[in-house]
């Protein structure tokens, strides 16, 4: 096109033929500098426009300077920007998370997002993102309606406790939700191993309606993940790096080992005046000096034992790409992950914690016919775990379970023994104490697990015959298996016979040399494996006609599971259910919604009569937005929804019996009888029975009912989702307890007569702004609380003690003394009401007599504290960006929970053979009780810790509110700060977009609670939660 | 669709996984050896009369005191009555109870309930071996029937009116069903010394079961 020049006239006013300025540019995604593919680039008003290539690259031709170029994609905000006196244009785009799932993932398929009405929340998987090797850490406080929390930082068990909507049952099967990959079912550890780079969606299904159709296991709420396929194109290659250093959040206090011995005479002497203190004089005096640190030793176990950090790595590489005849996406990720246990140089192996993960997952899509497609996955997880014998968690239970003053962990050889090839460990002649470090690396434990996972897909449309008709099979088969195996040496303890203080040497005694060895010895260990079997058909119908929009579906299930190592022959049968299930939707002009589903299962658990359940489910929905009447308002309030549904899903894991209709009788097992002049004439033995049959028993079924809001404010960017929802939980599985004892039974019968009932809201909101200067903000906040309690429960008749009824109450609520103060001195004690628990004196806890009948015994058990699951979870984050940079924070907390302190095992000074280990434990004495006791100088009744004992005081060990602690926090979980190479270094060193950042976890939390991460509760003493530190970089090619 | 039904039906076969021989009841009267065992575990239920931890007589009617810590050879829990430890949430040689009730808190006592059960269970079953003799057979009946009588004679003399456990109540019976009511004494007392006269032709070839039988007898007649 000719330019037009200035000062020329028209040859033909009418015509005007103007030459197109040439704008090009690259479209960009924000958060990593990446080039978008398939962008829509047009001028506003016309059809002139263009679509960028697969670098995100682009060129229009655009009529003026005036024109307004509008750019748009799937799952980004839409952006316009004024072309002016430009001639590039680069744009960054912004992911929009609300319209990202238009298509949200549902049971068995995929629904337009508008046509939603099922309580589903999707979860933008970039929020899933933290620096750790555990997905599941990642949930708490993220997604509205799931209440998680972690009490063990030790790789390889660290994964959180979660469920959806709190818990509503208080059988002793599943609580926890189904979880499904690709839609097969896994467990807890299969999620945390996935990667979030892998994952295309994860939504979580919580009412009737979404989770109706997985009738067998739905009961429980649904966590649905499905990961990505291939996107036709050239290979794309994203590679990710992350090197963290990890250290305790928290460390239980020791108190110092002076303190420990003054507290142990003190402790001996306060019960007994009489008794004998353990440490003299002379011993103290020595340990202060610092005389010798192996004959008058003052141990800090912790110190010996574990470092202050370990070092992490893990490693992301993804490839996809593809043609028209098929598209690949490969996956694979590696990651080690170690512990912070000490290693002993003497040892040429390492006995520390480490955890090697590898996975690899191949989805691959061929296009067979032009209607037909096959899918293959294969995916397989490789652990590999090296670690100390005990495990993490009992060493550093351990440090709690010895004396710092009795013994060193280690001797430096003596005359005697200075050539001895062994590592000298420290020992008391006087008793087989356990010696923690000893434990730690005597040797190691080596476990490997393997999961397997093969799946094959067909999709079939069949749109020739019936438009909108498809069809779809698939089978899956997964294999477990896992083994460990330990090699031990038997260490060699010593003590110390005799001491020369003029020289300062020691003469050390041999404790052991019958037991002790020098060469490793082999135990094998557990062996394990399972198999299962899925599969699936299904037929699905979609068709719009004109204001009607309807879809129908029925899918076909069966599943099979196989286990090693059962342990009698009901165990060793395989577990089966078959399922038929539906889904039929009908929508009306975009405005009215409804649908219904339901779920026909069968279990093999049941006897014939119960064995198959029916779950339907309604549902319907109403957008307000779309309504003519809204329009005038729809600048504001773009997206008004409400929705309702109602329906029933089932549970079949309801206990630990498999065939509750079969009885389980053990004949020659029971107590027997000798006949005879010396009892050796004729005996035998009788038959008992473990489980009586009972037939009627069958599904646990919940009643869900569920109310949503959906509001959309100012063109959606800022989104708000409310869900109100009520559930009751029927014939769950209890054991009676009205049987009496003249019934003569072997074993108390279970019967389906529980019924629990749980309420609550989740509501999230999220607000995003973007600025066409590439300046962007994502807020979002979610706020989840559920509250399960009994409603029907067998149980004796309480009318006269009614607060001993759990009618009511929460499912995990705990039954205890109401304490009240120490008493103050024997007076005191004799004119209190008689307590039951053994004996007691002044400084030791008072309980309140709850019925007034003068004795402290199970009738003045009162219902204490909140229940030991929390019933509140939020979380609210920020995510910033401008320019290159962006940084994000997100905090997370927990609400309405309590803990017990352990008092029983941390009663300090006591020496006690645990059952079944031939050592002798001595418990150490933690900071906090030193600071805080109850002493006869000072006779305090509201010290910290009561009288000091060197025994267990069974009057101080019984749950109360006296150890009872608010587990309620608040906690930067993670914060990010990033920086995405511009495109001319990218292109430099080849690459398409190349980001580095800078991560932490667990960085601050704020609790009323201090003397160990708040979040382990009443487990102070498990392997902490870590602070990460994390520096990372994401490449793509 | 015909495909998924015909699925269906050949698959309802596939939840039946339990092969049919698990063991049931049934099991312990298939033959003779197997009945004799379960006849044995009826006995074992016998109260230990001259074992200081189970017979009250000895440590609990304050003719004996333990010094504490206690450090004796045998269980010196049914001393804790002198110490006035008795109570009613978990009794001390608590005869009244089922093997259902834990073992151990017990304290002494024996599940009587559970032994008078079995013995129920017995006597209805015992036709069912094969290769019994008549004689046999008569022998174990009347020595099941004395052991029936003589828990209920303890129940008896430990708790006065006890309910009479005649038959058994199935497992599904209603709440009100299983509540049974404790019987007169003079009710209970008929009760035991029916079976005892009835069967003293049998049982007084077994000595030990004559001189409980005569005891059991003396004693009865004595609170008569």
């Amino acid at each position: 096109m000719r330019k037009l020049a200035p000062n020329r006239k028209l040859k033909n006013p009418v015509e005007i033929i103007i030459q197109g300025i040439t704008i090009t540019g690259r479209v960009t995604a924000v958060e990593d500098n990446s080039g978008l593919p398939g962008v829509n680039v047009v001028v506003k008003g016309t059809t002139v426009g263009t679509v960028t290539d697969v670098n995100g690259n682009y060129s229009l031709s655009v009529p003026s300077t005036e024109s307004v170029l509008v750019f748009s994609s799937v799952g980004y905000i839409k952006e316009e920007i004024v072309v002016a006196n430009r001639s590039v244009i680069d744009m960054g785009m912004v992911l929009d998370i609300t319209a990202l799932d238009e298509l949200v993932v549902v049971a068995f398929g995929q629904q337009e997002k508008e046509s939603v009405i099922s309580a589903i929340e999707s979860v933008n998987t970039k929020e899933l993102r933290v620096p750790s090797s555990n997905l599941t850490t990642a949930l708490a406080g993220r997604i509205a309606g799931l209440i998680a929390y972690q009490t063990s930082g030790e790789p390889g068990h660290d994964n959180a406790e979660f469920f959806i909507r709190g818990v509503t049952s208080f059988g002793t099967g599943k609580v926890d939700p189904l979880i499904l990959i690709d839609n097969v079912e896994v467990t807890t550890t299969d999620l945390s191993r996935m990667h979030p780079d892998d994952i295309q969606s994860f939504s979580i299904l919580k009412d009737a309606t979404a989770t109706a159709l997985y009738g067998a296991r739905g009961a429980n709420g649904v966590i649905l993940i499905t990961t990505k396929e291939g996107v036709e194109g050239k290979a794309r290659i994203s590679f990710r790096f992350e090197n963290s250093f990890s250290t305790p959040t928290k460390e239980l206090q020791m108190a110092d080992p002076i303190t420990y011995m003054r507290m142990a005479n003190e402790a001996a002497r306060t019960r007994d005046p009489l008794a004998n203190i353990p440490y003299t004089n002379k011993k103290i005096d020595e340990t202060i000096a610092g005389t010798n640190q192996y004959v008058y030793p003052a141990v800090d176990w912790q110190e010996e034992m574990f470092k202050n950090m370990a070092a992490n790595q893990r490693a992301n590489m993804n490839i996809s790409g593809g043609g028209k005849v098929a598209r690949y996406y490969i996956a694979g990720s590696m990651s080690q992950d170690n512990g912070i246990l000490k290693v002993d140089d003497r040892n040429n192996y390492n006995s520390n914690v480490n955890l090697k993960r590898f996975t690899l997952r191949s989805n691959i899509n061929i296009n067979l016919t032009e209607s037909t497609e096959a899918i293959v996955r294969m995916h397989g997880a490789f652990d590999d775990y090296n670690g100390p014998i005990p495990g993490g968690t009992s060493m550093y239970k351990s440090t709690l379970q010895v004396s710092p003053v009795r013994f060193p962990s280690v001797f430096t050889p003596d005359s005697t023994y200075q050539f001895a090839n062994h590592t000298l460990f420290g020992g008391d002649a006087g008793g087989n104490f356990m010696n923690p470090y000893a434990e730690m690396v005597k040797g190691y434990r080596q476990e490997s697990k393997t999961v397997m996972l093969s799946q094959l897909e067909f999709k079939q449309d069949f749109g020739k015959w019936l438009p909108g008709l498809t069809g779809r099979l698939l089978g899956n088969t997964t294999r477990n298996s896992s083994f460990d195996l330990t090699r031990a040496y038997s260490p060699y303890y010593y003590g110390v016979m005799s001491y020369e203080k003029q020289s300062d040497e020691y003469k050390l005694l041999q404790l052991n040399p019958e037991s002790g060895s020098e060469h490793l010895s082999y135990e094998p260990g557990y062996k394990r494996m399972s198999s299962s079997f899925y599969g699936e058909a299904s037929l699905a119908y979609n068709q719009i006609f004109g204001v009607h929009s309807t879809s129908g579906m029925l899918v076909f299930i069966g599943r099979n599971r196989l286990d090693s190592n059962a342990e009698n022959l009901s165990e060793s049968l395989p577990k089966r259910n078959l399922g038929f299930s539906g889904r039929v939707t009908y929508g009306y002009d975009l405005r009215y919604f409804g649908e219904f589903n339901f779920g026909y299962n069968g279990s093999e658990k049941f006897d014939k009569g119960h064995r198959w359940g029916f779950f339907p489910s309604v549902g319907v929905g109403w957008v307000i937005s779309n309504e003519a009447f809204w329009q005038s308002i729809s600048q504001y309030v773009s997206n008004f929804k409400i929705r309702g549904t109602y329906g029933l899903v089932g549970n079949d894991e309801i206990g630990d019996e498999r065939f509750f209709y079969l009885s389980r009788v053990n004949v020659r097992s029971a107590g027997g009888y000798n006949f005879g002049y010396n009892f050796d004439g004729s005996s035998g033995r009788g038959t008992s029975i473990s489980h009586y049959a009972n037939p009627l028993i069958g599904w646990e079924t919940a009643y869900k009912t569920n109310l949503g809001v959906e509001l959309g404010l100012f063109e959606n960017s800022v989104n708000i989702l409310a869900d109100f929802f009520d559930e009751t939980r029927k014939n769950i599985l209890q054991t009676r307890a009205d049987i009496p004892s003249s019934m003569g039974l072997w074993s108390i019968p279970q019967a389906n007569v529980g019924e629990a009932n749980s309420r609550g809201l989740d509501v999230s909101v999220d607000y995003t702004y973007s600025s066409s200067q590439g300046t962007w903000v994502v807020a979002r906040g979610n706020f989840t609380y559920a509250k399960g309690v009994f409603k029907e429960y067998e149980e004796p008749d309480f009318s006269d003690v009614p607060w001993r009824s759990r009618i009511d109450m929460p499912i995990t609520q705990e039954w205890g003394y109401v304490a009240q103060r120490l008493f103050i001195d024997q007076a005191d004690v004799d004119n209190s009401p008689r307590q039951d628990f053994g004996d007691y004196m002044s400084g030791d806890i008072k309980y309140k007599d709850i019925n007034g009948d003068n004795i402290i015994d199970e009738f003045d058990k009162v219902p204490i504290g909140y229940p030991k699951v929390p019933e509140i979870n939020y979380g609210f984050g920020v995510s910033v960006g401008w320019k290159n940079f962006d940084v994000s924070c997100f905090f997370q907390g927990s609400a309405r929970v309590s803990f017990w302190i352990d008092s029983y095992n941390m009663s300090p000074f006591r020496i006690y053979k645990p059952e079944g280990q031939d050592y002798v434990l001595e418990t150490g004495l933690a900071k906090f009780i030193a600071d805080n006791y109850w002493s006869e100088a000072s006779e305090n009744p509201q010290a910290g810790w009561p009288r000091l004992s060197n025994y267990a005081v069974s009057n101080n060990n019984q749950k109360s509110t006296w150890w009872m602690k608010n587990g309620s926090f608040l906690r930067l979980k993670t914060a990010e700060v990033g920086y995405a190479l511009p495109d001319m270094v990218c292109e430099k060193i080849l690459l398409s977009s190349c980001r580095i950042y800078l991560s932490g976890s667990n960085l601050l939390v704020f609790s009323k609670f201090h003397e160990w991460d708040v979040e382990m509760g009443g487990n102070g003493l498990n392997y902490p939660l870590q602070r990460v530190f994390n520096l990372g970089v994401n490449l793509t090619f | 669709m015909v495909v998924l039904i015909g699925m269906n039906t050949s698959c309802k076969d596939y939840l039946d996984v339990v092969p049919d021989n698990i063991a049931t009841i049934d099991n312990a009267f298939s033959n003779r050896y197997e009945a004799r065992n379960y006849m044995h575990g009826i006995y074992s239920f016998m109260p230990g009369r001259s074992d200081a931890s189970t017979n009250p007589a000895f440590l609990g009617g304050d003719e004996l005191w333990i010094h504490d810590p206690i450090s004796t050879g045998f269980n010196p829990r049914l001393w804790y009555l002198s110490r006035g430890d008795q109570g009613t949430d978990q009794p001390i040689a608590n005869f009244w109870s089922s093997n259902a009730d834990n073992q151990w808190q017990l304290a002494g006592g024996r599940p009587l309930f559970t032994g008078i059960r079995d013995a129920n269970i017995f006597l209805e079953n015992i036709n069912k071996p094969f290769d019994i003799t008549k004689t046999e057979r008569d022998q174990w009946i009347a020595e099941v029937k004395f052991l029936k009588a003589y828990y209920h004679f303890w129940l008896l003399r430990m708790y006065g009116p006890v309910p009479i456990i005649d038959n058994n109540l199935g497992i599904s019976a209603t709440t009100e069903e299983v509540q049974r009511f404790r019987e007169p004494v003079d009710e209970v007392v008929a009760y035991i010394v029916k079976p005892l006269m009835r069967h003293w032709q049998i049982c007084r070839f077994i000595l030990k079961m004559k001189l409980l039988i005569l005891v059991v007898l003396q004693k009865l007649s004595l609170c008569q």
